[in-house]
């Protein structure tokens, strides 16, 4: 009887560390593929480092970020950092710099942009930089997107801007995705 | 400190500014053409062989081709003014191998497309570009973009070609009357590329199938071959090189030196386009439109992976224009200018093209999150 306790403990961890390991490799595969390279003697004062909403208490870390193996922006490892687009603009430079940041953790806590969507018109963004002063957004509008490309978020060529992304809608246990995507654009009202 | 390892130590001290170059202290000239200046082309063989062809300026040769080409000039045939072209051709190279290199390259074949050694990749700025001994030179895909005003002489000890659609590109005040490429080898121009510039090859032209050149293919002495080819020859300054006497003797001739382009035939260009409208179509091939839609309809797009840093530039006519064999679902940069036959207008905002799809930043409501939570464990 023993036996059969001890083998059926030992099949349940055995499980377990085969689910945890599945887990660990199906976050390897999406790594991202397509990075900007850093570059010797490269300008980097002006990069990003900490993202700010007081309004929504955030405070968080900023990671750089590419484009995955299939052609999605890559999203930060950490829950409470924000993601960096940097094959795009600089926050501060012409064009539209992008970040996007978790709506909840993998536990279902949530994550650093799970309030994104009580950003209001007129609201403030700060971008912290290495070593440049910071740089202030002001909120714009609010656009929900299907899951998919997206042009204009990355894409606009006048004036200078910061566009915030999470997920949102319903949860697609098939597509492992949520249903929608929430798109906050802000425009440069301070610094550079 | 001994003398010996004093005089080291003062050399190495002096050492920078012994080696600082003076490239550019004595700064290219443009020779006046004498009577080869209203040629676009000049040779003793001329082959032609299919309809198609149009020369804007003059044709000159001893042997002329199966098919005529359209010629909007005149042609000389081995006439005194032929002849008189053919001596100021060769005064004319005689001037511009008498000018210093400015930049030599490494031994070998360069492919200025690709050479890093003279400066940003595929950019030139006026000067005197020497290939090695023995070194031919081409224009790979990516073409090269000769940027500002003042005198461009490339000097190849070797074979001149250029790949298929490949392009040179004006920008910053460039102009075809300031550009000279003096090959000792064989010119070869690839199929459908565009090039700029006098040409002076006695070893011989060969014009690639509906190839766009502005300036002058000059191969007196050698064999000149066209194929359903444009080649215009713009009206560039005064060129008195032989007019005083028509000896063909260096010492009685002037010779100009403009510092500006000579003028243009077409006008200038001023429209600035916007990018309107960017798509990926492909992990390898994006495309993109752009305004405004009055003034011209020819354009050159260039782009690269950084803002700022054009790698690769391309000519467009019309209003869009699909990019293909691009790296996998990497978004690139581009710009649209303006242009002409002369010259590249001002490019317009740079643009991000082939951006990603939105990023999936949610988990699923976890069903292991009891098991978790029993064994207490934290992501």
């Amino acid at each position: 009887m023993r036996k059969k306790i001890v083998l059926v403990f030992l099949l349940f961890f055995l499980t377990l560390s085969g689910i945890i390991a599945y887990d660990k490799l199906s976050i390897q595969s999406l790594a991202s593929t397509i990075a900007a390279p850093s570059v010797i003697g490269q300008d980097t004062s002006g990069d990003p480092v900490r993202l700010k909403i007081p309004i929504l208490q955030i405070d968080a870390a900023v990671e750089r970020v590419g484009v995955l193996l299939d052609g999605q922006m890559d999203v930060p490892k950490k829950s409470d950092n924000v993601g960096w687009f940097d094959l795009g603009s600089v926050p501060g430079s012409s064009g539209s710099a992008v970040m996007a940041g978790h709506f909840d953790g993998k536990n279902g806590s949530p994550a650093v942009f799970a309030k994104l969507d009580e950003l209001k018109v007129g609201d403030k963004v700060i971008v912290e930089r290495t070593t440049a002063s910071p740089l202030v957004f002001i909120v714009k509008g609010t656009r929900v997107y299907d899951p998919g490309f997206a042009d204009e978020v990355f894409g606009q060529s006048d004036g200078s801007h910061l566009n915030l992304i999470t997920c949102d809608g319903t949860w697609d246990g098939m597509k492992k995705s949520y249903s929608k995507r929430l798109v906050v654009f802000t425009d440069l009202v301070q610094g550079e | 400190m001994n003398i010996s390892k004093l005089s080291v130590v003062v050399v190495l001290l002096l050492s920078p500014f012994l080696f600082i170059s003076v490239p550019f202290a004595n700064a290219a000239t443009s020779p006046g053409l004498g009577k080869a200046n209203t040629f676009s082309i000049l040779s003793s063989t001329y082959t032609n062989t299919v309809g198609g062809t149009t020369i804007n300026g003059d044709l000159g040769y001893t042997t002329g081709p199966a098919t005529p080409p359209t010629v909007n000039g005149t042609t000389h045939i081995a006439n005194s003014t032929y002849n008189q072209a053919g001596l100021d051709q060769a005064a004319v190279l005689a001037i511009l191998n008498s000018q210093p290199c400015t930049h030599t390259f490494p031994n070998g074949p360069i492919d200025l497309a690709t050479d890093t050694t003279h400066g940003a990749i595929g950019v030139y700025t006026p000067g005197v570009y020497c290939t090695g001994a023995a070194s031919a030179a081409s224009i790979g895909a990516g073409g090269i973009t000769l940027n500002g005003g003042g005198t461009y002489i490339f000097r190849i000890d070797g074979a001149l070609t250029t790949v298929a659609n490949s392009q040179v590109a004006l920008a910053g005040g460039a102009s075809s009357c300031d550009i000279f490429w003096t090959p000792t080898g064989a010119t070869t121009l690839g199929a459908n590329s565009t090039f700029f510039g006098t040409n002076i090859d006695a070893a011989g032209i060969t014009i690639g199938s509906t190839v766009t050149w502005v300036g002058r293919a000059l191969a007196f002495g050698g064999t000149v071959s066209t194929d359903t080819d444009t080649i215009t020859t713009q009206a560039c300054a005064a060129t008195p090189i032989s007019s005083s006497s028509g000896s063909g003797s260096n010492s009685s001739r002037s010779f100009s030196a403009p510092s500006m382009p000579g003028p243009c035939i077409s006008d200038p260009v001023t429209n600035t386009p916007l990018i309107i409208s960017a798509n990926r179509l492909s992990p390898t091939s994006v495309t993109l439109s752009w305004g405004p839609y009055t003034g011209t309809d020819t354009f050159n797009v260039r782009y690269g992976f950084t803002n700022g840093e054009w790698l690769y530039n391309t000519n467009v006519t019309g209003f869009s224009t699909t990019l293909n064999d691009l790296p996998g679902n990497r978004p690139i940069w581009v710009q649209v200018a303006s242009r002409n036959n002369c010259a590249i207008g001002t490019y317009g905002e740079p643009r991000l093209v082939g951006s990603p799809r939105l990023p999936n930043t949610g988990f699923a409501p976890n069903i292991m999150d009891m098991t978790w939570l029993l064994l207490g464990y934290h992501y």
